[in-house]
């Protein structure tokens, strides 16, 4: 018989359909209860009626917290019981729950709280909590969490804290502890109460045989905000702060309080590394609310060292191991079993070897230096002389104009970062992979519709080596180039992201398709405003997934962001089509080779309808008349990116429908037949017609030069090329490189004082009119001067000036150092405030990117433990 | 998905492909950037100088058995014509050695100076009329009716007007090889210079000088012979720089069934060219020629033409420079290489050497052209049909031309006892109107 006289006080907000399971719980407890009362925070009417259908107490004390809303139910007991039994409207009890908890507290009468195994609500077998207690920083810490329930925890043991949701806790101390603090942060409250009865010297413990079902709606989420203030993370990072407060030697609590800013930054790449970005944001609050609630947080803490001394919570912290296997835990979740994880890989079906072909098409361009032909200039000598070019708001052209860089100078980092040294190298290195990249591209994203390997190989080949491509490749337009070769890259990390099956994994896609969009938009604006489309369209199609997907945006948002701001000021916004000043202009978008390939890729993937998902054939058309329709927009720079999207989406499609070609004399015709036309389109338009690259060194100005400005940065050289009209460029230090370039100056022209003193300095050079040069070069800095084109006629003039010293013939004309006084430094330029943000954001999208053991295979990996 | 949904999945899949194709029929506006303007610059030209070569050269002195002998023979003709500006060195009228004449002048052309010089010469071994253009010294340039072989002989006049030492380097191009010979010159220093050591007897031969500082002075001196009789001799300056397009006016044949004129073609580039030549006539036949010129190579062809004056025009995929052998015969025989002519627009200034003289004005463009010859005598306006040419006579001193659109000119000079052709070359340094683009 049992003797515990025990009240059940069960708060609710406004979530009658979990109360009403829990209020039924309640009423077939084994155990007696002297009176339940219904605490309804909401007011809920719906919820009031049904707790009055069962006959139990309920009363509104309006939108009270926690502590107060048990107190109010305390408050309003017609009998004092010895034990109150707290219970949230989302905690289902078992029959016998409160039975077992009133026996742990009969056994110890230095027991004074108690609570239950608490279960999912929706998963019975998996437990959700068996006692609370901290890690050594104060952060509170679950002793068991995701396991399955084998019994292997039941047995009453001692902890730090249990949770409110069916606790079961004497009215004498609770009374003599004062409750729950409702200054505490609600994921504290639990943990102080306990911890407080914990130093007065009482005892708490779980008792595992007493089962609850917790729906768990706090740390869900699925409270409204209000009621932890704001997120779960920002409420376990407030919790974590203020047990902090309470636990902490003095000493350590001013210098954690001091220092938050800097861990709260510190905190940041791990966060994203751990995928988990909101944390970051949660910490930020965290410091904010800390600093400005010190003065309560410091009260708490008197109030809870004045119970007594801290040792008995030291023994029950949480240790090493504890924590070590609580981390392993994280990553024991389902393995991913979409249908493509099944089919083998690029690897293990040995498609790989493939990337051969798309490497032999390119192999003209194997990078032995500096790619100079088309006009493309050679990289900076290094990535330090590179890197101040990139998302900058001035171009070195005259005396420093105020034009934003190109978006493409972040290939160019990408290409810097490749290859240090010699950037140069780098970038030639990505023109020559980049069919290849393509090839490796199309096989991913082929794998997640395809199931047959040579399918899958030759929709990757048919894209590499498509005559479009290809001619991108033999043309040297490099730009639409890097650009085609990722945008299957970009699909295929859209559709992971949609498909990641915990937020992890999508962060980690999410951070690989930020970065690739990015790049996209460096090389293709047009490009990346169909692909954002499509991950507009996606994200809400998906929205599970599709708030994070919206994140993707953000690095490319950041690369435009300096454009964007000059078409927004110039009110030119065809400026935005255009993003490399050695980007392809306008072509012919139905040119004959596109009319064929496009004709024949349509034919092919029309049966698609008849074969496949219509998500996948709504999909993949649509994105292919857009890609299409889009390419017609050619205002400045050639649409060639959008029509191989459009050649994309079909082969896709086009596989899709040849792999389900039973009859195997049609498919090895249809596979032969189409293996010819890759190779013809390989051998055609890669290996012929192939414009000479013209490697050279990355030097750009003859060596004198280029170790004068190793000494002084500021120098500038006169170039004067011969003809009709003299053409004299003012080149900066060693010389102009290609991240100095700016598609904008076409349009834009420089405009400057000084271009009417270089024109007379260059008119007086090449007549040989030293008196009017002198006072000229005194106001202009002009420390050298090259005549780029031979003319011994314009040559013997300028010899004949006693200003200047011959320096010799070079390879890159004949060189004057001209003997003057003027030494001015170049003109400050102040760069975007918001640049290092750009910069912020494509390293924070990095860190997202960056495989870690979560975000690879989504489960633990396993080590000896399963042998 | 049910069959009908399928077929209208194809439907919409068509229609949005057609719907795509007939989008590029809109026409979206192209963009294009504006076009960078250069910025006229003017400042103070240096004094224009030319150069005239002086008298002719004989080698092997009068009998031509005075092995090493090299002498300057007789005195040329220096005629001149002044604009505005101040005269710096005036010459003789008649001159036993080359001569500078320098004028400063702010607006410089023709206009500004001009001269020529002449020399009819009657010796043993050395007869005819040498006539030629007193142009700027050069710091490069090429020459191209090198003549060797049994009964030719080229000697090169070179001269250094400047107060410094200067080195020359000459290249021989022969037709399967070439060589290169450095010359120095102290200053104001001439040099007549025999060719025979150089070309191997080489009938055709081109010669690219580059001086390595100062400009130079540079002309050939061709002469012929049959036996022991002297059957020509000329004077002529460097040729037309190469170009795409050339014309040769003032083409007559003089000597048919004699000797017979020849098309020199010379391509210093790396590639073989194709060259068209069209030799337009005047009151005669026309005709057209497509020659294959030799990378760094000659093209040498004899034109079959009916007697009569033509107009030469070459047009090439290449650049290619030309000169055309054209022989005389009056009471004495003699020859002259015409060069091709500069084009010019505006105004036109030239001496004209006391002998008959006629000026070719041709107008290779697809448009008639009317251009203002104004002699000592008088103005007459001529008007000159699309690719044709007109040959006037002309009298006195000097004479100038003025047209708004392109002409190009020769003098011809014709006397019994010898014949020359004469083409000017506009005189100025650079100074006024330098168009610069600043990037």
């Amino acid at each position: 018989m049992a003797s515990l006289s025990v009240a059940a006080i069960v708060v609710s907000h406004a979530q009658a359909d979990l109360l009403a399971r829990s209020l039924a719980a309640i009423s077939e407890q084994t155990h007696p209860i002297q009176q339940v009362v219904v605490v309804e925070t909401a007011g809920d009417q719906t919820s009031i009626d049904l707790a009055l259908s069962y006959g139990f107490s309920v009363i509104e004390p309006g939108p009270l917290r926690l502590g107060a809303a048990i107190q109010a139910g305390i408050n309003s007991l017609s009998d004092t019981p010895g034990w109150i039994w707290v219970l949230h409207e989302d905690a289902v009890p078992e029959p016998d729950a409160l039975k077992y908890l009133s026996q742990a507290a009969e056994i110890s009468p230095s027991v004074a709280i108690i609570g239950p195994k608490l279960l999912e609500l929706d998963n019975s077998i998996q437990i959700q909590q068996l006692g609370l207690t901290i890690t050594p920083t104060g952060r509170p810490f679950l002793l068991v969490q995701r396991e399955y329930d084998q019994g292997q925890h039941d047995r009453a043991d001692d902890t730090m804290a249990v949770s409110t949701a069916g606790m079961l806790v004497s009215l004498g101390v609770w009374q003599q502890l004062g409750g729950l603090d409702d200054t505490t942060p609600v994921l504290a409250q639990d943990l102080e109460f306990c911890a407080k009865a914990r130093v007065a010297g009482y005892r708490v413990i779980v008792e595992a045989n007493a089962r609850v079902h917790h729906a768990g709606l706090s740390m869900q989420g699925k409270r409204p905000r209000s009621w932890l203030s704001g997120s779960f993370s920002q409420g376990i990072s407030r919790a974590h702060l203020h047990f902090a407060t309470l636990y902490l030697p003095t000493f350590l609590v001013f210098a954690i309080y001091l220092t938050l800013p800097l861990m709260v930054l510190l905190s940041i790449p791990g966060n994203l590394l751990q995928k988990r970005p909101g944390r970051s944001v949660a910490q930020f609050s965290g410091w904010i609310w800390a600093w400005f609630s010190v003065p309560t947080r410091l009260a708490a803490r008197k109030r809870f060292r004045s119970l007594g001394s801290l040792k008995p919570l030291k023994a029950l912290i949480a240790s090493r191991s504890q924590r070590s296997k609580r981390r392993r835990g994280k990553y024991e979740v389902e393995p991913e079993a979409s249908p493509e994880n099944l089919r083998p890989g690029i690897f293990r079906s040995n498609s790989a070897w493939f990337v051969l072909m798309p490497l032999i098409a390119s192999i003209q361009l194997f990078p032995t230096g500096a790619i100079t032909a088309n006009g493309i200039l050679p990289l900076g000598a290094n990535l330090e002389k590179l890197l101040p070019f990139i998302a900058s708001n001035s171009i070195p052209v005259l005396d420093s104009i105020a034009l934003p860089t190109d978006p493409f100078n972040w290939w160019l980092l990408l290409a810097a970062l490749i290859s240090p040294a010699e950037p140069s190298l780098g970038f030639a290195a990505l023109v020559f992979a980049a069919p290849s990249m393509a090839f490796f591209g199309a096989w991913q994203l082929g794998k997640l519709f395809i199931s047959k390997p040579w399918v899958i190989t030759l929709v990757a080949l048919g894209y590499s080596l498509s005559p479009q491509l290809l001619t991108l490749k033999s043309n040297l337009a490099v730009v639409e180039l890097l650009a085609a070769s990722i945008i299957p890259w970009a699909l295929f990390f859209l559709i992971r992201t949609l498909g990641a099956f915990n937020s992890a994994r999508a962060w980690r896609w999410t951070g690989l398709l930020g970065l690739t969009l990015a790049l996209l938009a460096a090389a293709s604006p047009m490009a990346f405003a169909l692909l954002g489309v499509t991950v507009l369209i996606a994200a809400l199609l998906q929205p599970k997934r599709g708030l994070i997907l919206l994140w993707s945006y953000l690095p490319a948002v950041a690369v435009l962001y300096p454009l964007g701001r000059f078409a927004l000021e110039a009110q030119n916004w065809t400026v935005l089509t255009q993003s490399s000043a050695i980007a392809f202009g306008p072509t012919e978008p139905f040119g004959l080779v596109n009319l064929v390939v496009l004709g024949v890729l349509v034919l092919a993937s029309l049966p698609a309808w008849f074969v496949s998902d219509a998500k996948v054939n709504f999909g993949f058309f649509g994105f292919a008349i857009a890609a299409l329709s889009l390419s017609t927009i050619q205002p400045i720079a050639s649409g060639a990116p959008l029509t191989l999207a459009a050649a994309l989406a079909l082969l896709i499609l086009a596989g899709l429908a040849i792999e389900r070609v039973r009859q195997r004399t049609i498919s090895t015709l249809v596979g032969i037949s189409l293996t010819a036309g890759v190779l013809y389109s390989g051998f055609f338009f890669g290996l012929v017609n192939q414009v000479n690259p013209e490697f050279k060194s990355s030097r750009v100005m003859p060596a004198l030069v280029v170790a004068a400005s190793d000494q002084d940065p500021n120098l500038r050289t006169l170039v004067l090329e011969v003809g009709e009209p003299l053409t004299a460029s003012y080149v900066w230090g060693s010389g102009e490189k290609l991240e100095m370039s700016s598609s904008l100056l076409e349009s834009y022209p420089a405009n400057s004082d000084l271009q009417i003193a270089l024109a007379q300095i260059a008119a007086n050079l090449v007549a040989g009119n030293q008196d009017k040069l002198v006072p000229l070069l005194s106001e202009t800095r002009v420390d050298f001067v090259l005549l780029a084109t031979p003319n011994p006629e314009v040559e013997v003039g300028i010899s004949s000036l006693d200003i200047l010293q011959p320096a010799g013939a070079t390879d890159y004309g004949v060189l004057w150092r001209v003997e003057s006084e003027n030494q001015s430094a170049r003109p400050a330029t102040k760069n975007d405030p918001l640049r290092p943000w750009q910069f912020g954001v494509i390293a924070a999208f990095a860190l997202l990117a960056l495989p870690t053991r979560a975000s690879i295979l989504g489960r633990r990996r396993k080590t000896g433990v399963t042998k | 998905m049910k069959l009908p949904g399928r077929i209208l999945g194809i439907a919409l899949t068509l229609a949005g492909l057609t719907g795509a194709w007939f989008l590029q029929g809109v026409s979206f506006q192209t963009v294009s950037a504006p076009e960078p303007e250069g910025i006229s610059v003017s400042t103070t030209a240096k004094p224009l100088q030319l150069y005239c070569q002086g008298p002719l050269a004989e080698l092997g002195g009068k009998d031509g058995t005075d092995l090493g002998s090299m002498a300057l023979v007789g005195k040329a003709d220096v005629r001149y014509r002044l604009g505005v500006g101040s005269l710096v060195s005036e010459p003789e009228s008649r001159v036993t050695q080359g001569v500078a004449i320098v004028m400063a002048s702010r607006e410089q052309t023709t206009g500004t100076l001009t001269a020529a010089q002449s020399q009819l010469i009657q010796r043993p071994r050395m007869a005819g009329l040498a006539a030629t253009n007193c142009g700027q010294p050069q710091a490069e340039g090429w020459l191209l009716n090198g003549m060797a072989g049994s009964g030719f002989e080229s000697i090169l006049h070179v001269a250094n007007p400047n107060p410094v030492e200067v080195q020359i380097e000459l290249v021989f191009h022969l037709a399967t090889s070439s060589n290169s010979h450095l010359i120095t010159l102290a200053p104001f220093e001439s040099q007549q210079l025999s060719l025979a050591s150089f070309v191997e007897a080489e009938p055709s031969f081109a010669i690219y000088f580059q001086s390595s500082g100062q400009k130079v002075s540079m002309a050939l001196q061709n002469r012929s012979s049959a036996g022991l009789s002297a059957t020509g001799v000329e004077l002529k300056g460097p040729t037309a720089k190469a170009s795409k397009s050339l014309a040769i006016p003032g083409f007559q044949i003089l000597a048919a069934g004699l000797a017979k004129p020849a098309l020199r073609i010379f391509n210093p580039g790396p590639d073989a060219a194709n060259a068209l030549v069209t030799y337009l006539g005047s009151g005669t036949n026309s005709d057209v020629v497509e020659i294959e010129v030799p990378a760094a190579g000659f093209a040498e062809v004899s034109p079959e033409l009916q007697v009569g004056d033509y107009l030469v025009l070459i047009e090439s995929d290449a650049e290619l420079m030309a000169e055309l052998y054209n022989p005389y015969v009056a009471k004495n025989f003699d020859f002259a290489w015409l060069t091709p002519a500069e084009a010019f627009t505006g105004e036109l200034a030239m001496v004209v050497p006391s002998f008959a003289a006629k000026i070719a004005i041709a107008n290779p463009g697809a448009e008639e052209i009317t251009v203002l010859l104004t002699l000592d005598t008088g103005a007459q306006a001529i008007s000159v049909p699309a690719r044709s040419q007109l040959q006037v006579r002309v009298t006195g001193q000097s004479l100038l031309l003025e047209s708004q659109g392109e002409y190009f000119v020769n003098l011809i000079l014709t006397d019994p006892k010898g014949y020359a052709v004469i083409t000017p070359r506009e005189n100025q340094n650079l100074g006024s109107n330098i168009q610069v683009l600043v990037r």
